[in-house]
């Protein structure tokens, strides 16, 4: 470091008598929390072994993490057949790269092609079916499933939440009604009680015979709730775009849907999406919420996991892993949503 | 329909009763259709029903859905568990996502009455009673005045406890939590002086806690709550193979029929209500519509009332529990059985 | 086209046809759905209605605001949770904001460490599930806690544990009735003062000891109300007996932990909309008001926050509304809100699933219409306004 930056350093933070008595107030704070949080996590961990006898060490037990690491990541996916979870995870990445990174004229075109096949792509690779092993959405678990429900009920979220954004700002007193209505009541109530209403009124309120999955009722209860509030992000864009856009497009001639189609919707839907990701942000984060209704989500396995007698006592543990890899997921959308916010208001 | 499977069943030969005309089960068809059997069970408590960190079932509750299939599909594996908490166990149940319910439920007035459901047995006699720590000195449940308690909300426990402790002009603050695992994690970290529960969960929770060394279970119950499987109202039918494969389990170790003698059994045996109960004469399974083996199967395969207990809650099992109450009622228990006649 | 069809190209035509059909096809879904429910029901012999409200409940509910025992019905129960969500939402968002705007200021602060801090407290909580927090902060407090033997006294009266906080109740509580009337009649006239003060300012531009008389009527009336009304009063005072201390009132500690999880988590998204509406208020303007000698608390207490309120309060609501809706958490340790005692317990002990969810959702619309008409007065008052 030169000596001009550890000058520029110093006035900052020992510039006058109070901002060094700050300066020595949270250092210390932050040391009061961070090195008994590091001792446990790192330096006094037991990081090898097999049972809860090899944690001796004092600090974090890493050992139980790694004997359910499997189960965290797939809950009881048949270990046979995770190499396909693995394959749908790295399709739907190399997709979404494709997407981001190929050129604006084709970006539109791969974009509703990845819509329509991915999904059902994924379906097959984890269900089975069709020469590949069934495996029943009651085997799925951990983060798999916490990454499955957040990208299924967005796919339920997204298109609702467009028509019913454009539904509000409508002409027409009963469409506007309708979607006013659709989108304030599901913004209006707890997740916690949709995702019962989904488990409970579902199979009441269908035919009888017919079953639908349980985990097929708890992301269509999320996919409601999110496309209410993805609704009102992307009417953010819609209110912000100049209305002589969509003037314009109506004087050249075109009606409503193609107005809507080409020139309001994908100027709006570029304004909106960093709105949009941090609903997806909260959709991650609410996904915990399925364990009400027994699905095992990341934190859901790792609350079943604390039950095992041979691994009492590993709260801690659990809980600071799940927690880590929900924050990783969720910092790394805000990161990324900042970023596309930051590059659009640039243009 | 009817008359073309009377018909098929006697061109079988598979019974020599009477064909006589079956009511229409269609839980019973979907299961044969499906290939398994839909058990709805606890989400986690040893003993009962509990699945190993690679997701095979094992427990009491547990072993009576297998012997269910194997005499229904003829294959004790072919069982798909469903885990419900305390809140889900009766929309699950309703709404058809299982067959039958062998959940650790008692048997109540109200439950029968306004849900929609029937209590087709007695697979377990519990009692509620209350696990502390060593460190209180409680012996019974009177001494727990002005305790704090723990308990899964929407149990019997949970009124059981409220309704105990008040008509004895004793207060104590009751905690109501949403599952199980919940409560007797916040039992463990010192939130309540103690968790309520039967007896046999009692003993099959304490293994979750950090030192069950340091806690007792009491000994003395506060209430009777008998469990057993639990179907939806209609189909009576299948309401019967419920009901009758539980009292076939019990029958077969009143009768000294085991798993190891079952074979010899059924080929020897002169006792005719051991022979109808295996199948080898009086028909039976036929008029349920199964297989006349379906009793042998189940117990071939599992066992019968009294192995499945002591492998799974007794004596061969971590619970170590006693047979107590849960004894054939010729040995001082409760479990009794109508013949098989 | 045919002539005869040519008037469906009519806008409004079509824009009616368009709404019968929305109409027609909703309406169908819903008879379809009514329908197939009634007829499931009666299938399966569920029992339906709203007769189960006037049930005896049996369920004991350890902090009650109500006065609802064991003995009363399930619509007793049915107050006591809205009650208790209510009670949780209110003091939450009060204490949520507080934080928030501390952590706002702090981010935005010429202090590197602490607006470092601040960013870093930012962008933790907002990156967690809040399950995680509520988890956290329930088994955190009740270890943090002592036993009842060893309860941290607070003057031999209130006593902290890890079976909450106990304090005492007055046996008869007449004098705090005058009490309370006392307070509020000093508020009104705090407000009343503070209204004059201002039009007097406005009018001759002099300032009136405003805050020597406030000091006076919120502070000193109050504490002096309530020591009169306490040193009249027989108390309740807890005593260890037994397991836990016997009388007084009990504030839970699923309370405290419900509380202090809204309340961090909330923190997080309130103090980026305070930055990013101080942030967005001129930097023309405090320039401005630091040239006519204002300080910089002042500048931000005069100038800076309520330009920013008018940017703040609709994502402020959104939060608000949040918390009302992030309370239903409290299930999940066991805090007996609406959703765990009525969804709950009362839900599984009838098994009427429908009229109970119905109204377990009805209890939020109607507190959230509330708390957005509230903040839509509020905005309305604190726009701009043109003269």
């Amino acid at each position: 470091m030169s000596a001009t930056a550890a000058q520029s350093w110093r006035t900052r933070l020992f510039g006058t008598p109070a901002t060094g008595v700050l300066t020595l107030a949270i250092g210390l704070f932050v040391l009061w929390i961070a090195v008994p949080l590091i001792r446990w996590a790192l330096i006094d961990a037991s990081w090898s072994g097999t049972s809860r006898n090899d944690c001796t060490a004092g600090g974090a037990c890493w050992v139980f993490v790694r004997a359910r690491f499997g189960q965290f990541m797939y809950g009881f996916y048949p270990p046979d057949e995770r190499w396909r979870v693995n394959l749908a995870g790295i399709i739907f990445v190399l997709a979404g790269a494709a997407i981001v990174f190929a050129p604006a004229r084709l970006r539109l075109k791969l974009g509703l092609a990845a819509l329509v096949v991915l999904p059902l792509l994924g379906i097959w690779l984890l269900g089975g079916g069709l020469s590949l092993r069934p495996v029943e959405t009651r085997e799925w678990g951990g983060l798999m499933l916490t990454v499955f429900i957040s990208i299924y009920s967005s796919l339920i979220a997204i298109p609702l939440g467009i028509a019913f954004a454009l539904g509000r700002q409508s002409e027409l007193p009963v469409i506007r009604l309708v979607s006013v209505l659709f989108i304030e009541f599901w913004r209006g109530v707890p997740i916690i009680a949709v995702i019962f209403l989904a488990s409970l009124l579902l199979p009441l309120i269908m035919p009888g015979g017919i079953g639908i999955d349980r985990l097929a009722r708890a992301v269509i209860g999320l996919g409601f709730v999110i496309a209410a509030y993805m609704a009102e992000a992307v009417r953010g864009g819609l209110q912000a775009l100049p209305a002589g856009q969509r003037e314009a497009a109506t004087a050249l001639g075109l009606g409503y849907w193609k107005a809507t189609g080409f020139i309001v919707l994908p100027q709006a839907l570029r304004i909106s999406l960093p709105a949009m990701t941090n609903e997806f942000i909260a959709l991650v984060k609410n996904t915990t919420l399925v364990l009400v209704v027994s699905i095992l989500d990341l934190l859901g396995i790792a609350q079943a996991s604390l039950a095992d007698p041979s691994w009492v006592g590993m709260n801690m543990e659990a809980y600071a892993f799940s927690g880590t890899i929900y924050w990783l997921i969720c910092f790394a959308l805000s990161r990324w949503s900042r970023h596309i916010e930051m590059s659009s208001r640039r243009r | 329909m009817r008359y073309l499977i009377a018909a098929l069943l006697l061109a079988g030969g598979a019974s020599t009763a009477t064909a006589q005309q079956l009511a229409p089960s269609p839980t019973l068809d979907a299961i044969k259709a499906r290939g398994n059997l839909e058990c709805g069970v606890h989400l986690g408590l040893p003993g009962f029903s509990f699945a190993n960190d690679k997701g095979e079932w094992s427990g009491i509750d547990v072993d009576y859905c297998r012997a269910l299939a194997a005499a229904v599909l003829g294959d004790a594996s072919k069982v798909k568990y469903t885990p419900t908490s305390v809140q889900q166990r009766w929309p699950i149940l309703q709404s058809g996502q299982v067959d039958v319910l062998s959940r650790n439920s008692t048997i109540t007035f109200s439950r029968n009455a306004t849900l929609g459901l029937n209590f087709q047995g007695i697979n377990f006699y519990e009692g509620q009673t209350f696990i502390v720590r060593k460190s209180t000195n409680a012996k019974t449940a009177a001494d727990l005045d002005g305790a704090s308690v723990c308990v899964a909300a929407g149990s019997t426990e949970e009124k059981n406890a409220a309704d105990w402790f008040r008509e004895r002009n004793l207060k104590v603050t009751i905690t109501n939590f949403q599952k199980n695992d919940d409560a007797i994690a916040a039992y463990d970290s010192g939130r309540c002086d103690a968790y309520t529960a039967g007896v046999g969960a009692l003993a099959g929770q304490r293994v979750k806690l950090k030192v069950p060394g340091d806690h007792v279970i009491l000994t003395q119950p506060i209430s009777n709550d008998p469990q057993g499987p639990v179907t939806r109202w209609g189909d009576e039918r299948w309401q019967l193979i419920v009901r009758w494969v539980l009292n076939g389990m019990i029958a077969a170790e009143a009768l000294g029929v085991t798993s190891a003698n079952v074979d010899e059994m059924k080929a020897n045996s002169k006792n005719s209500e051991v022979r109808r109960l295996l199948g080898a004469e009086g028909g039976f399974g036929a008029m349920m519509g199964l297989p006349d083996d379906w009793m042998y199967k189940a117990i071939k395969q599992v066992g019968n009332y009294g192995e499945s207990f002591e492998r799974t809650v007794g004596m061969g099992s971590a619970l170590k529990m006693e047979r107590g109450q849960n004894q054939l009622w010729s040995k001082g228990g409760l479990l009794f059985t109508p013949p098989f006649q | 086209m045919d002539k005869a069809l040519a008037f469906i190209n009519d806008k409004r035509v079509r824009g009616l046809l368009y709404q019968a059909a929305l109409l027609l096809g909703l309406v169908g879904l819903i008879v379809y759905f009514v329908r197939n429910a009634s007829e499931n029901m009666v299938k399966a012999g569920i029992a339906s209605g709203f007769d189960f409200l006037w049930r005896t409940s049996g369920i004991e509910v350890p902090f009650v605001l109500t006065g609802y025992t064991q003995q009363d019905n399930i619509l007793g129960l049915f107050w006591a949770g809205v009650a208790n969500t209510m009670l949780v939402t209110v003091i939450a968002i009060a204490l949520a904001t507080l934080l928030g705007f501390v952590v706002g200021i702090a981010r935005l602060s010429s202090h590197w460490l602490l607006s470092t801090i601040a960013g870093a407290y930012i962008e933790f909580v907002r990156n967690i599930p809040l399950l995680f927090f509520v988890l956290f902060w329930y088994f955190g407090v009740i270890a943090a806690l002592p036993a009842p033997r060893d309860s941290l006294s607070v003057f031999s009266v209130a006593f902290l544990n890890n079976r909450g906080l106990t304090i005492p109740l007055p046996d008869a509580p007449a004098n705090f009735r005058w009490a309370l009337l006392a307070i509020l009649l000093a508020w009104l006239a705090q407000w009343l003062v503070a209204r004059w003060a201002r039009l007097r300012k406005e009018r001759t531009g002099q300032d009136a000891p405003v805050l020597t008389i406030g000091l006076v009527l919120v502070i000193l009336v109050p504490v002096l109300a309530v020591t009169y009304a306490s040193l009249t009063t027989r108390w309740d005072v807890p005593v260890l007996r037994g397991f836990n201390y016997r009388g007084g009132f009990v504030v839970i500690p699923e309370f405290v932990a419900l509380l202090a999880a809204l309340v961090t988590y909330t923190a997080g998204f309130i103090a980026e909309i305070v930055r990013g509406g101080i942030q967005a208020v001129p930097h023309g303007q405090t320039e401005a008001a630091s040239a006519l000698g204002l300080r910089r608390p002042q500048i931000l207490r005069l100038v800076t926050i309520p330009q920013a309120m008018r940017i703040m309060v609709p994502p402020m609501t959104n939060q608000y509304l949040n918390v009302l809706k992030n309370s239903s958490f409290g299930a999940a340790i066991a805090y007996p809100d609406i959703v765990s005692l009525f969804m709950g317990s009362a839900l599984t002990n009838t098994g009427q699933a429908i009229e109970i969810i119905a109204m377990t959702l009805a209890v939020y619309l109607v507190i959230g219409l509330a708390v957005s008409a509230f903040m839509n007065w509020y905005n309305a008052r604190i726009a701009l306004v043109t003269r």
